[in-house]
């Protein structure tokens, strides 16, 4: 009985960690491999929480030309994606027809594209068609949280905000179709990118996607 | 050991009876800050502007504008309404007078905006006039009980609304909001178990400011904004459906300046279903 208790008493000096053998405790160790596998393929969660915008548009014009994809960073021409842009869209390239003012121009809000009427004429004069495709590589300000979340087994308390920032910058990618006689964005593709995306440029799959959702090609299959 | 058992079996259905309500939950959930008091507009003539745009997306002021356009084309309740289209055709407005204007209306943007108590329902049929919808359409509308913050400026030049043939100018400025939030749940409050990042979209919200013509005055302002959250899958497919949280803003203060949520959707509405 005396030897039996202290038997008991020395297995509870052992550390949690260690086995009845004095080696590993193997299923501690496992489940702590499981809790920062799981932390790690979390943190390695692709983003993915584009948000795509699409206007309704009515049917593929054959009257659409292509003006390029700007890039904001720097005030050019993104030569890569304007190429990628040329080819999905089949659009003639009249981008060395266009000063980077037209460009801020058609990039512009809808408002100040509506009153802009005599520059839209003499555009569309200059490049003999009605329909631009124009884009940028661009950044928007979003608003950022941290935030921790308790979960007491299977019971979630709201989470606590740690920080709060506004105006982070974010990379963006946008599409548009600019109806020129009169004056309006027919048509218009928007991401936010993923922050990898977003430093490398736009791949020839993503500048299809896009056309594709805006209705001016059509799906491969 | 039994009671426990029942508190687990009630917990576990209040779980999932709130979790049906969520999903359950349909419709479209208009809000507004503040609660003003709309001016008597009866007889009056009212200009909707085209709609200014604070974000680099302009799908929310495109999809408006083609509203604005659509919801006033003809008088409602004894008011009569400028579309946008014929707004630009009467202003003649130069391009650095129209950055001006952008620059003045989004000088109090963007403002974080939640819906409060008080939810009213506008509207819940199957048919809106002689159209017969897909499914039963619910458009609740919930007011902020709480004082306003500044939102517009209080005059603008008048310069700006030379030209028009109306009492009144409606200025419409829309601002899509985006947050990223990143999350770590941690067991017990103490072990960190994952971590989230997620990239999320408010609703569409846009100011609407009337002023007078004559004198430049503001007479009103209020923020319009739809609290259901946009998933991209939604936007994708929004252009397929007969319904787009973007065009909703519109249908509001519609209804804010008339009285009337009816006539206002269905010219919304229609052209989709007849495209």
């Amino acid at each position: 009985m005396i030897f039996r208790r202290a038997s008991k008493r020395s297995r509870s000096k052992r550390p949690a960690w260690r086995g009845r053998a004095g080696g590993l405790n193997v299923g501690l160790l496992g489940l702590l491999v499981l809790l920062v596998s799981i932390t790690v393929l979390a943190c390695e969660t692709r983003h993915r929480s584009a948000v795509l915008v699409p206007v309704g548009f009515h049917a593929a014009s054959s009257d659409v030309v292509s003006a390029g994809i700007l890039r904001r960073t720097d005030g050019q021409l993104d030569e890569v994606a304007s190429r990628h842009l040329v080819d999905a869209s089949r659009a003639p390239d009249v981008s060395s027809a266009l000063s980077p003012a037209d460009r801020d121009r058609l990039l512009a809000e809808p408002f100040r594209l509506a009153y802009a009427a005599a520059w839209r004429s003499e555009l569309q004069r200059r490049i003999g068609h009605r329909h631009v495709l124009v884009g940028e590589l661009g950044e928007s300000r979003i608003e950022t949280r941290t935030e921790w979340l308790p979960i007491f087994l299977i019971w979630i308390t709201p989470p606590f905000e740690l920080a709060r920032r506004a105006d982070v910058p974010h990379p963006i990618f946008e599409l548009r179709l600019v109806d020129l006689e009169a004056g309006r964005i027919e048509a218009e593709f928007f991401a936010m990118m993923p922050g990898k995306d977003g430093r490398e440029g736009l791949s020839a799959a993503q500048l299809e996607a896009a056309l594709v959702s805006m209705g001016l090609r059509e799906e491969r299959r | 050991m039994r009671r426990t058992l029942r508190i687990v079996r009630f917990a576990v259905a209040f779980g999932v009876a709130l979790a049906l309500s969520a999903c359950g939950q349909r419709g479209v959930q208009l809000f507004t800050h503040p609660n003003p008091k709309v001016p008597n507009l009866h007889g009056a003539t009212v200009a909707a502007f085209p709609p200014l745009s604070l974000s680099e997306e302009r799908g929310a002021s495109i999809l408006a504008l083609q509203t604005l356009d659509a919801v006033f084309a003809a008088e409602i309740s004894g008011i009569r309404f400028l579309p946008p289209t014929e707004v630009v055709a009467q202003t003649e407005l130069s391009e650095e007078e129209a950055a001006l204007l952008a620059r003045q209306m989004s000088e109090f943007l963007p403002i974080d905006v939640e819906p409060k108590r008080g939810k009213a329902r506008l509207f819940s049929r199957r048919r809106l006039g002689d159209l017969r919808l897909p499914d039963r359409l619910v458009v609740t509308l919930q007011r902020d009980p709480y004082p306003k913050r500044q939102l517009s400026p209080a005059a603008l030049p008048t310069s700006f609304f030379s030209g028009l043939t109306a009492d009144y100018a409606l200025l419409t400025v829309t601002f899509p909001g985006y947050h990223r939030i990143s999350r770590t749940a941690a067991m017990l409050g103490i072990v960190p178990l994952a971590f989230v990042r997620e990239l999320r979209a408010d609703g569409p919200r846009s100011l609407f400011a009337l002023y007078e013509v004559a004198s430049g005055a503001r007479v009103w302002d209020v923020i319009v904004g739809v609290d259901n959250r946009v998933r991209p899958a939604d936007a994708t497919a929004a252009r397929r459906r007969i319904m787009d949280y973007r065009m909703m803003p519109v249908v509001g203060v519609a209804y804010l300046l008339t009285g009337d949520v009816e006539i206002p959707l269905e010219r919304a509405i229609r052209p989709r279903m007849t495209e």
